[in-house]
């Protein structure tokens, strides 16, 4: 049985609600959301908070659900939603944007010498539609197709946002590493 | 599509955050929170749907003569029983209504 198929068992039994449904939503999906969700708003806590109320409001939208397309993408375009519009709630959404590369920074953090947190590092101090678009696409595995009915990007501004993307990311992991990944 | 075998991507597999330990619990207490409140809620509805019910026959029936003695409670029982009738038919039709709001059929949507 595919993700698709074993989903849709799922969501079945969570329509005429089944606990244990549910939380086998919340084990599968709760991980690769939250990272989406970090990468949008840049704090854990508010992150975790955030993919809670998703998961409570989805007990009721569940129903709204027709399988026009696959489970995760529907979800993870709620996410993404609640994650701008809780920025733009609390009106940090500008100071985000001004966020910019600081490689001071990374390098202190460098000393820990732990790959996933100097690779979040990096991604914390990258653009909200960057770090999102480039999870997205290498982290979840997901199509442009995919990428641009979750964000609600164009094509076009997904295909550039990831082109930068990268290179910002390749520049940021440069500084880190610095001549081992000199092929980035 | 681009390639996803280059470095970047094998990096960026690392990147995957993971929840504190008590989400998924206390993700759960919330579901059982919510699904205990929304049966309270239908509990709630039901009983106060029958007891419009219940008001409403009531007052057909004190609306309708019942002081009749002999001959005419065969004329007014017919009546009586067809409000009866007719008001339990709403009483079904309003209550569908409301099942139907509460399940909250239409598209697909996204929750923003």
């Amino acid at each position: 049985m595919n993700t698709v198929e074993q989903d849709r068992s799922i969501i079945e039994r969570f329509k005429s609600g089944e606990r244990a449904a549910f939380k086998m939503l919340v084990e599968k999906y709760k991980d690769e959301a939250f990272s989406l969700a970090c990468s949008i708003v840049k704090d854990r806590q508010l992150a975790e908070d955030i993919l809670q109320e998703v998961f409570i409001k989805l007990i009721d939208k569940i129903k709204t659900f027709k399988y026009q397309s696959t489970f995760y993408t529907w979800f993870y375009r709620i996410v993404v939603n609640q994650c701008y519009n809780t920025l733009r709630k609390r009106q940090r959404f500008s100071t985000l944007e001004a966020v910019t590369l600081e490689p001071e920074i990374i390098e202190d953090k460098a000393v820990t010498n732990d790959l996933r947190q100097l690779i979040n590092n990096a991604l914390n101090r990258m653009k909200p539609d960057e770090a999102l678009v480039l999870r997205l696409f290498y982290l979840s595995e997901l199509k442009i197709e995919e990428v641009v009915q979750i964000t609600g990007f164009s094509v076009s501004k997904v295909k550039v946002t990831l082109h930068r993307a990268r290179k910002n990311l390749a520049t940021l992991l440069k500084q880190i590493f610095g001549k081992e990944l000199a092929d980035l | 599509m681009m390639d996803k075998k280059d470095p970047i991507a094998a990096l960026l597999k690392e990147s995957k955050l993971e929840t504190s330990a008590t989400f998924t619990m206390q993700t759960l207490d919330k579901f059982d929170e919510k699904m205990y409140r929304r049966m309270r809620r239908r509990l709630y509805l039901l009983i106060a749907s029958v007891g419009v019910f219940v008001l409403w026959t009531v007052f057909l029936l004190i609306s309708s003569d019942f002081k009749v003695k002999t001959f005419g409670l065969m004329v007014q029982l017919p009546k009586v029983l067809m409000m009866l009738v007719i008001s339990l038919i709403s009483y079904f039709a309003i209550f569908h209504l409301l099942l139907l709001a509460s399940l909250g059929r239409g598209r697909q949507t996204n929750i923003s």
